[in-house]
């Protein structure tokens, strides 16, 4: 077990390096740091020099990631231009941002999900199935941004004295209340939800219908459990089986950063330092978050593989 | 002479987009305690359906009517509770294949263990103790280790024998095997057939065995019931179905086991044509249009159920005129 994973781990370092040299080379590649500087260019030969120095463009830009490497490994990630700080610190400060909001929404999703799967496959084809499919349908076909903006103008707009519920991230992480974060989270990561377990459930439902007709259910029945015990215990541990792939993308995904729903409600996380990043270009930046992403990727893949293998003794890793 | 079970009038009506399917239309029978009764059919006459009935395991589109009593309680009546006590206590079943009937997430044991802990007040050790006995007497070998092992790490035989010790852990009156051996090799189907009969003979088991292999009945049944399109066509005691057969049906099926003895080169025996539709069955006798002996009369009239020996039942409008069928 322990050897899997540390076998996995190490794996996965070829293709972090090989992902990071062509996102490096990619933006090198498309962006130019020098096009301002040269149009007043006898002006400011001083300080196209230092540029030149400093990201060493005056070489070719299939050397150029291995700077950044050699810094990289030493926990040197660079300065943001854009932001005007070290990489490291944005990462670690929006990254918690981010975090904030994608575990409740992760996690309400997840719950959710598994509650409405159960609930459409045993009662197949009846009104409240339908209700609900034709919703996840909606939440399927809606777009992200197209959601988040009938939230806000709803909760936060034209009915704020419901439940004081704010449209926009306005104060300060650190010093706002609880109260005043919950306000303020809560629509964004409604968002999330939404979108998220339209997805999820219908996998779910799917799944669900196809384990609660099969041969084992079956055999579960003929023992005599309980209805509940039948679907909770020996139908629903199969039936996470396939969940846990979606669920391990599902929240990778939204650690990363959700760029729409974060921009939407000025949510200081990394999606919309990603973007700030890309438009400039921030290379530094853009090489910051993307290997978060990565590594965030590899960790919940190996998390999910973990769990089959303890879901699905059919799975080992020896 | 009090029966262990008695069915009386069993319909059972799947809901369809096309409409009603009849799936088993008025099928009586009654077995008596430590008895082999085999119900024998070929696929689609209904027989799996009845078994599945008598357990309340169809789904929502089955509409059941009739009357089935069991140790003197009507299992149609009684609410799904009380139901959930006699399935794997007093009902053991096992079904046609070993190999997606087990749960693949959980250990042999714990699914043993699961139906002796649900029906009995014991701790599990005491439920894990009884499943290593029970694999000990279906004959699963080093059961102490096994039980701890996943269904993948069996064999089909050795499968179908945790199925049948699930099924009897409880010590049921009545096990109903649904084609427990269909699935498995020629040399395990004996094995797994021993097993039931030693079982059958160390606890004193009544058994319904599903099939439609005659020649598994043969060595097996009390009595044999042969059912066709949803209908019982033929019930008697097993010497009497297989050496003084009355009803045509029954006839092309013994006629369809294929003879060791026979000349090389022979064409094995089929009954032509294809078994009617139960959405809207014909007039007459249902397998008329396959009958060999069928007249004008049996298109228009439906066949009852006739006596036509001691404890033999045929449903044929000719089994006076034809006598035994050879």
């Amino acid at each position: 077990m322990l050897t899997y994973v540390i076998r996995r781990v190490l794996s996965t370092i070829p293709l972090l390096i090989g992902a990071m040299y062509l996102v490096h080379v990619g933006v090198s590649a498309t962006s130019d740091p020098l096009a301002s500087l040269r149009l007043c260019l006898p002006r400011c030969q001083e300080g196209y020099d230092r540029v030149v120095e400093i990201y060493e463009l005056d070489r070719s830009i299939w050397v150029r990631p291995f700077a950044w490497f050699g810094d990289a490994i030493r926990g040197d990630f660079g300065k943001s231009e854009a932001l005007g700080e070290p990489v490291g610190n944005v990462l670690l400060e929006r990254g918690l941002n981010t975090a904030m909001m994608a575990i409740p929404a992760f996690l309400i999703s997840a719950l959710l999900a598994v509650l409405l799967s159960v609930y459409s496959a045993r009662r197949q084809y009846s009104k409240t199935d339908y209700v609900l499919t034709g919703f996840s349908f909606l939440g399927l076909a809606l777009p992200t941004f197209f959601v988040g903006l009938v939230l806000q103008v709803f909760w936060g707009v034209w009915f704020p004295q419901w439940t004081g519920m704010k449209p926009f991230y306005t104060g300060s992480m650190r010093t706002g209340s609880v109260l005043e974060l919950l306000q303020s989270i809560t629509l964004p990561v409604l968002t999330l939800v939404i979108v998220s377990v339209a997805a999820e459930s219908r996998f779910g439902r799917a799944n669900m219908l196809e384990i609660i007709s099969s041969d084992y259910v079956r055999t579960a029945r003929a023992k005599g459990l309980s209805e509940s015990r039948v679907i909770w215990k020996h139908a629903l541990r199969n039936a996470m089986i396939p969940l846990v792939t979606l669920w391990a993308l599902d929240f990778a995904a939204l650690l990363s950063g959700s760029v729409i729903t974060e921009t939407i409600f000025s949510w200081p996380g990394l999606g919309p330092a990603f973007v700030i990043a890309l438009t400039k270009p921030d290379l530094d930046l853009v090489m910051g978050i993307t290997i978060l992403a990565a590594v965030i990727a590899i960790v919940f893949n190996l998390i999910a593989d973990l769990l089959y293998g303890w879901l699905d003794p059919r799975i080992r890793f020896d | 002479m009090t029966f262990l079970l008695d069915v009386k009038g069993l319909n059972v009506r799947f809901r369809t987009e096309f409409g009603l399917v009849h799936a088993v239309n008025e099928v009586s029978f009654s077995v008596s305690k430590g008895e082999t009764l085999a119900v024998v059919g070929e696929s689609g006459s209904g027989k799996s359906v009845t078994a599945l009935a008598l357990m309340r395991l169809l789904d929502r589109t089955a509409l059941i009517d009739g009357e089935a009593s069991f140790e003197g309680v009507n299992l149609f009546t009684m609410s799904e509770k009380e139901m959930q006590k006699i399935r794997g206590a007093r009902i053991g079943m096992i079904f046609q294949d070993p190999m997606t009937a087990l749960n693949p997430v959980f250990t042999v044991g714990d699914q043993i263990a699961e139906v002796v802990l649900i029906h009995r007040d014991c701790t599990k050790q005491e439920a894990k103790t009884r499943a290593i006995e029970m694999m000990g007497l279906v004959g699963i070998p080093d059961s102490r280790r096994r039980v701890d092992q996943y269904p993948h790490e069996f064999s089909g035989g050795m499968r179908q024998r945790a199925m049948i010790a699930m099924a009897i852990a409880n010590s049921p009156s009545l096990l109903i095997a649904d084609e427990p051996t269909t699935a498995l090799d020629v040399t395990v189907q004996a094995q797994v057939m021993e097993v039931i009969r030693s079982v059958q003979e160390s606890i004193g088991l009544t058994v319904m065995l599903i099939t439609h292999d005659l020649g598994l009945v043969a060595g097996f049944a009390d009595r044999i019931q042969v059912m066709y399109a949803g209908q019982l066509v033929e019930t008697a005691e097993r010497d009497r179905i297989f050496y003084e057969t009355r009803n045509p049906y029954t006839r092309a099926l013994l006629d369809s086991i294929p003879s060791q003895l026979g000349v090389p080169g022979t064409e094995l025996k089929t009954i032509g044509g294809n078994p009617p539709s139960l959405l809207s069955p014909p007039p007459g006798c249902l397998f008329q249009p396959r009958c060999v002996h069928a007249t004008e009369d049996c298109r228009m009239t439906r066949p009852e159920l006739k006596s036509v020996g001691q404890n033999h039942l045929s449903r044929c409008l000719r089994s006076s005129d034809l006598g035994v069928l050879r």
